[in-house]
């Protein structure tokens, strides 16, 4: 067995910190990467159906309706 | 006490708790795999019986570590406590002679083993698993309510809380505390 070792609470803290940081600063690129651009919709249909209210692209539902 | 037994001693404080089951007498490895599937049921009784096993070298090597056990683990350790001729040489086996007592009646051992909370304590005894025996699992995470702890106040999960350990360790080394 190696021999035992004790380190400050501090090192925890100091570490946990940085972990949260870091995990925060994933999700902020995640939420970004997530964000869906009207300029993406023209292009990509699967892209369109994942969004809920057509009207944040600029389209309304009697447009959508209109183009079908 | 002869060198070749001292020797195997020796190297048997290197091997890993999963290897140190074949150095247990049969039946009553078999009466603690009982204990354990009865405690922690079919799917972890093989965990629980390493954690026991890793609990069991812990706290013998290091009597005052303030080791806090599940009860899935305390139940193995009733198990084996009853067979008493058993016990004894698991504790040669295992940790040297260094007998490892359970008691809930004595206030400092009633302490140690069953309601320490302290953040100071927990760490302690979270970073030194981590240092003896490796990473945490998912499933060997059930059986350490003071790395449960961790995790549970920080908000972290498991493959997190090794990652601290890591760093934390790595700290020790640069600091010149290894």
């Amino acid at each position: 067995m190696k021999a035992w070792i004790s380190l400050p609470l501090a090192v925890l803290t100091g570490l946990l910190a940085a972990c949260g940081k870091d995990d925060e600063s994933k999700q902020k690129a995640n939420d970004e990467q997530k964000t869906i651009k009207p300029s993406d919709l023209t292009s990509n249909n699967e892209a369109m159906l994942r969004v809920k209210d057509p009207s944040d692209c600029g389209y309304s539902n009697s447009k959508l309706r209109d183009n079908d | 006490m002869t060198d070749t037994m001292i020797s195997q001693m020796s190297k048997m404080q290197n091997i890993m708790p999963e290897e140190l089951l074949i150095s247990i007498d049969k039946i009553y490895l078999e009466h603690l795999r009982k204990a354990s599937r009865s405690a922690a049921g079919a799917e972890l009784d093989e965990v629980c019986l390493i954690e026991f096993i890793k609990f069991f070298r812990l706290a013998t090597t290091f009597p005052l570590s303030k080791i806090q056990i599940s009860r899935e683990i305390d139940l193995v350790w009733h198990a084996a406590i009853l067979e008493t001729k058993q016990y004894r040489n698991l504790n040669e086996t295992l940790n040297n002679g260094n007998f490892l007592d359970h008691s809930v009646l004595d206030s400092e051992s009633g302490l140690k083993y069953h309601s320490i909370d302290a953040e100071q304590d927990d760490f302690d005894v979270v970073l030194n698993y981590f240092h003896q025996f490796g990473e945490f699992t998912k499933n060997s995470l059930e059986f350490w309510p003071q790395a449960r702890k961790i995790c549970e106040r920080n908000l972290i999960n498991c493959s997190n809380l090794n990652k601290i350990l890591s760093a934390a360790i790595d700290d020790a080394l640069n600091s010149g505390k290894l």
